[in-house]
C-alpha cells in the first residue's frame, strides 16, 4: 500500500509549484486591490474591493482548502454558514433600509 | 499495522471514515466562525452605510504599509501550510515538519507586524475615548470596529499558532501520525484565519486612500 | 490505553458503564458519552434549583403590591439571575446535553459520539461558564435582565455585566461543541441499515437542534463580545452618543435568542414523539411530515427574530416581514401537534408517568403556541408587549413545553440510564402536580398581562394583586412538583427494583441493550432492518379497511 503510494506520489517540487502558483495569484490580486484603493471609485468602492477580495477567497478556498475535492456533505456544511449569514444580512437590512 | 491502530481513534470504524469525520467537523466549526465574524461584519456594514463619510475619513488614518506587509506574510503562511498538509498526505515527513515550523514563524511575523502597527496607532492616540484626535464622533465607531476586528482576528491567529506548535511537536514525537487527518483540520483552520484577514483588509485599509 | 498485566485470566468485564470506575476522577476524565450526559444532568440540576430559588423569592415578593422584603435593586438582580441561569444553564443544555448525549449514540447504534474528548471539553466549558455565573451571583448579581440590552448594559448598569456575559459566552462554545459533535455523529456513525428515514424522531430532533446551536450561537457570542468590549474598553459600538445604534445589538442578540427558543423546544418535541408512540402503542402518525416539520422549524426559526422588536423603533416594514414569517413558523409546529394527537387515535393508551408528562406537554405547548400567534401579530403585540402576557406565553413554551418534556424523558429513560425503576405512584403525583401547578402559576399571568400588568415591575397597581397571589400559589405547587423527583429518583438508585432491558416494551435500539448499557453500548454493532415505532404491523391495503374506525350511527350523531 505505502510502496504503491510512494511510486505514484508527486515530487516535493510539484507540491511547491502548485501551491506557489496559487500564492502568486493571491498576492497579485491583493496588489490590484491595494492599487484600486488609490483610484477614486466613489460609491463603487465597496463592490469593487469586495469583488477582488472574493476572487482571492475563491483561490484560497478552492485550491488551498481543497474545496472541490471534499465530499458534497462537507461542501454543504460550508455553504450553510454562508447561507445563514445571508439570512442575517438580508433581514437586518430589511430594517435599516426601510427606516424613516 | 501498529501505525494504523494508533492513528485510528474510538469510535471510528476505519481511518478513511475518521478523516472524513474530522474534516466534516472542522467545516462545521468554520461555518460557526463565519457567523461569529458575520455579526461583526454586519455591525460594520450597518454603520458604514449610515456614516459613509465619517468612515472614509477615519479609515485614512490606518497604516496601509503594515496592512499590506502583513497580508503578504499571511498569504505566504497559507502557502506553506498547504504544502505541509499535502506533504503529509503523500508521506513526506520532513517536508511536513519544516513547512509547519515556517508557517508558525510567519504567523509570529504577522503578530509582530500587528504589534508595531498597534504601537503606531496608539502613539497617534487612535483608541476611542475622551481626547480622540478625529473630529466626528462616528469616526470613533470605525476605530472601535478596527480594534475589535483586528483583535479578534489576532486572537484567532494566536490560537492557530498554538495549535500548529502543538501538532508539529506531536508529529515530531509521532504522538500523532501523518495520516490521522489532524493536520488537514489544522490546515483548514489556518486558511480560514487567512480568509478572514482577506475580508478585513478592504474594510479597514482600502476604504479610501488619499 | 490499558496497561499489560501478567495474569492468567483477564479481569472480569465491567457489567455496565457505571462500573467502569467508581472514583470521582474516573468521572471527571471520562470520554464516555453516557457518563458525560450524567455530568451534564447533575450540573443543570444545580442551576435549575439556583434559578428556581431566585424566582421563588421574586414570586413571594410579588404577593404584595408594595413588595415585602426586597429592595428594587435586589429584585432586578433576582429576576435577571433567574433568566440567565434558566435560559443558558438549564433550558438550552437541558435535553440535548443530557438525554441527547446519552441516547444519540444508543439510538443510532454507535459506540460513542464522533469526538468523545470534544464532548468532555463541552462539559468543562459549560462548567467554567457556570462558575462565572455563580461568581456573578456571589459578587452581587447583575441587573440587566437576561437580554443584556444596550446601552443600559454597556454604559449604565452597575451590576457585574462582564462576568455574567463572559459566563454565557463560554457556555455558548459548549453548545457549539455539542451541536457539532451531534451533527457529525448523526451523519457518519449510524449503524448498518439505519437509514435517515429509519431514525427515531428523537434523533431527528437532536439533529435539527444541533443545526440551530451551531449556526445561531456564534452570533450570540459576538454580540456579547461587543457588549464586553464596549463596557471593558470603552470603545463605542452601541453608544448613541457616538451615533451607535442600540437596535443593532437587539438584531444580533435575537438572531441567536429567538432560535434559542427552538433550541429549547425541538428536543422536547423529540422526547414527546418517543413517549407518545410507546405508551399509545402506535406508529407515529405522518413520520415524514414530522421530520420535515422539525427541519422547517429549525430553518424558519432563524427568520423571525424581529418580532421581539415590534415596538423598539424597528422599521414598520421590517416588522411586517417578521410578523408574516412568524405566522409561517407556526405551521410546522401545528403539524406536529396534530400528528401527536392523531398518533393517540385508536391507540392502547396507558398512563404511566412519562406519558402523563407528555400529554401535559401537548396541552401546554398548544396554549403557548397559540398565544404566540397573538404576539406575532403587530397590533396585538403593541398592546401585549412587555406585559405578563408575554411572560406567560414563553413560559408555556419553555416550562410547560421544554421542562415538562425533560421530565417526561427523564422518567422514560431513567431505567435505561440507571438500571433502576422509580416509584411510579410518586412519579404520577409529580406529573399531575406539574400540570396543575403550572396552569395555576401562568394562567393568571395571561389575564393580568392582558389587563396591562408590565413585566419586570417591582411595584404594581392593587387591582393585579389577586392574580399575583394566585400565581405565587401555583408556583408553590410547581415547586413541590419539581422537588418530588429530586427525592424519589435518587431513592430509586438505592431501593428501586432492577430494571429489565426494555421495561416499557418500546421499540428503538437503545432498548435492545442491557440497562444500564455496557461501556461500548452494544455487544455487537446492531443491524437495522425496520423503521422506528414498530408497535403494530404496517397498514396494508386490506388491513386498512379493517382498521378504519367502525363508528356506530349513534356515535356519528
Amino acid at each position: 500500500m505505502s510502496e504503491q503510494q510512494s511510486q505514484q506520489r508527486p515530487s516535493r517540487l510539484k507540491l511547491w509549484r502548485d501551491a506557489g502558483l496559487i500564492w502568486f495569484g493571491l498576492w497579485s490580486l491583493f496588489a490590484v486591490n491595494v492599487f484600486l484603493a488609490y483610484v477614486p471609485l466613489g460609491g463603487a468602492n465597496v463592490p469593487v474591493h469586495m469583488s477582488v477580495a472574493f476572487l482571492m477567497m475563491v483561490l484560497l478556498v478552492g485550491f488551498f482548502m481543497d474545496f472541490k475535492e471534499h465530499p458534497a456533505l462537507l461542501r454543504f456544511a460550508a455553504f450553510a454558514g454562508v447561507f445563514w449569514l445571508i439570512f442575517m444580512f438580508v433581514l437586518t437590512a430589511s430594517d435599516y433600509f426601510t427606516r424613516q | 499495522m501498529s501505525e494504523a491502530s494508533t492513528a485510528l481513534r474510538e469510535p471510528w470504524p476505519d481511518l478513511a471514515r475518521q478523516r472524513e469525520g474530522v474534516t466534516f467537523g472542522i467545516w462545521i466549526f468554520l461555518a460557526t466562525e463565519v457567523l461569529f465574524f458575520g455579526g461583526l461584519f454586519l455591525g460594520y456594514s450597518v454603520y458604514r452605510t449610515l456614516y459613509t463619510e465619517a468612515f472614509r475619513e477615519a479609515a485614512k488614518e490606518t497604516e496601509i504599509f503594515f496592512g499590506s506587509i502583513n497580508t503578504v506574510v499571511l498569504l505566504t503562511s497559507s502557502m506553506t501550510m498547504t504544502v505541509a498538509v499535502r506533504a503529509a498526505d503523500h508521506g513526506y515527513r520532513r517536508l511536513t515538519l519544516i513547512c509547519l515550523w515556517v508557517t508558525l514563524l510567519l504567523g509570529l511575523g504577522f503578530l509582530t507586524g500587528k504589534g508595531f502597527e498597534y504601537n503606531d496607532d496608539l502613539t497617534k492616540g487612535l483608541f476611542p475615548g475622551p481626547g480622540f484626535p478625529l473630529p466626528q464622533p462616528q469616526e470613533q465607531i470605525f476605530w472601535a470596529f478596527y480594534w475589535v476586528m483586528t483583535g479578534v482576528h489576532a486572537i484567532h491567529l494566536s490560537v492557530g499558532i498554538g495549535v500548529v506548535a502543538v501538532v508539529a511537536v506531536q508529529l515530531q514525537r509521532t504522538v500523532i501520525k501523518l495520516e490521522s487527518g489532524t493536520l488537514t483540520a489544522v490546515g483548514l483552520y489556518w486558511h480560514f484565519v487567512d480568509l478572514i484577514w482577506i475580508t478585513l483588509v478592504p474594510l479597514i485599509y482600502l476604504v479610501d486612500r488619499p | 490505553m490499558t496497561a499489560i498485566t501478567v495474569v492468567d485470566l483477564p479481569p472480569p468485564k465491567p457489567a455496565s458503564y457505571l462500573d467502569e470506575g467508581h472514583t470521582v476522577w474516573s468521572w471527571l476524565t471520562t470520554t464516555d458519552h453516557k457518563r458525560i450526559g450524567i455530568l451534564f444532568a447533575l450540573s443543570i440540576t444545580v442551576f435549575f434549583f439556583i434559578a428556581g430559588v431566585a424566582i421563588g423569592l421574586v414570586r413571594l415578593e410579588l404577593l404584595s403590591p408594595q413588595g415585602l422584603f426586597l429592595t428594587d435593586d435586589e429584585y432586578n438582580r433576582l429576576f435577571t439571575i433567574h433568566g440567565i441561569t434558566m435560559v443558558w444553564f438549564f433550558l438550552v443544555p437541558s435535553i440535548p446535553t443530557t438525554l441527547g448525549n446519552f441516547l444519540l449514540p444508543l439510538m443510532i447504534g454507535a459506540r460513542d459520539l464522533a469526538f468523545p474528548r470534544l464532548n468532555l471539553m463541552s462539559w468543562y466549558l459549560f462548567t467554567i461558564g457556570g462558575i462565572f455565573t455563580i461568581y456573578t451571583l456571589w459578587a452581587g448579581g447583575v441587573d440587566t435582565g437576561w437580554t443584556f440590552y444596550t446601552p443600559f448594559s454597556t454604559l449604565y448598569s452597575n451590576g457585574h455585566v462582564i462576568a455574567a456575559a463572559f459566563g454565557v459566552f463560554v457556555t455558548g462554545f459548549s453548545s457549539i461543541a455539542t451541536g457539532l459533535n451531534f451533527i457529525v455523529t448523526t451523519h457518519m456513525l449510524r449503524a448498518p441499515g439505519m437509514t435517515w428515514f429509519r431514525l427515531p424522531l428523537m434523533v431527528w430532533a437532536i439533529y435539527a437542534v444541533s443545526l440551530v446551536m451551531v449556526l445561531a450561537t456564534p452570533v450570540l457570542a459576538m454580540s456579547l463580545l461587543l457588549v464586553m468590549a464596549e463596557r471593558l474598553l470603552g470603545v463605542p459600538i452601541f453608544n448613541p452618543n457616538n451615533g451607535g445604534d442600540p437596535l443593532l445589538f437587539q438584531h444580533l442578540f435575537w438572531f441567536y435568542s429567538h432560535p434559542a427558543v427552538y433550541i429549547m423546544i425541538l428536543p422536547a418535541m423529540g422526547v414527546v414523539s418517543e413517549v407518545i408512540t410507546c405508551f399509545a402503542r402506535r406508529r407515529v402518525f405522518g413520520y415524514a411530515g414530522m421530520v420535515f416539520a422539525l427541519l422547517a422549524i429549525a430553518v424558519i426559526g432563524f427568520m423571525v427574530w424581529g418580532h421581539h422588536m415590534f415596538v423598539s423603533g424597528q422599521s414598520p416594514y421590517a416588522s411586517l416581514v417578521f410578523s408574516f414569517l412568524s405566522f409561517i413558523v407556526a405551521v410546522p409546529s401545528a403539524i406536529k401537534t396534530f400528528n401527536w394527537t392523531a398518533t393517540l387515535y385508536r391507540g392502547h393508551i396507558s398512563f404511566e408517568s412519562p406519558m402523563l408528562y407528555a400529554l401535559g406537554f401537548i396541552g401546554l405547548f398548544t396554549v403557548g403556541g397559540l398565544t404566540g400567534l397573538f404576539l406575532a401579530s403587530v397590533p396585538i403585540d403593541i398592546q401585549a408587549h412587555d406585559t405578563y402576557f408575554v411572560i406567560a406565553h414563553f413560559h408555556f413554551i419553555m416550562v410547560g413545553g421544554s421542562v415538562t418534556a425533560y421530565f417526561a424523558g427523564l422518567h422514560y429513560w431513567w431505567p435505561k440510564i440507571t438500571g433502576r425503576m422509580y416509584l411510579e405512584t410518586w412519579a404520577r403525583v409529580a406529573a399531575i402536580f406539574t400540570f396543575f401547578g403550572f396552569m395555576m402559576t401562568f394562567m393568571p399571568q395571561y389575564i393580568m398581562g392582558w389587563l396591562g400588568m408590565p413585566r419586570r415591575y417591582h411595584h404594581y397597581a392593587d387591582v393585579f394583586q389577586i392574580w399575583h397571589v394566585m400565581s405565587t400559589g401555583g408556583a408553590g405547587i410547581l415547586a413541590i412538583a419539581y422537588v418530588l423527583p429530586l427525592i424519589y429518583l435518587p431513592l430509586s438508585l438505592i431501593r428501586g427494583a432492577r430494571a429489565p432491558a426494555n421495561p416499557w416494551q418500546a421499540t428503538g435500539l437503545e432498548w435492545q441493550t442491557p440497562s444500564p448499557p455496557p461501556k461500548e453500548n452494544f455487544e455487537h454493532t446492531p443491524i437495522v432492518t425496520t423503521g422506528p415505532y414498530e408497535y403494530h404491523p404496517a397498514a396494508e391495503p386490506g388491513l386498512a379497511e379493517m382498521q378504519r374506525p367502525h363508528r356506530t350511527q349513534t356515535e356519528d350523531a
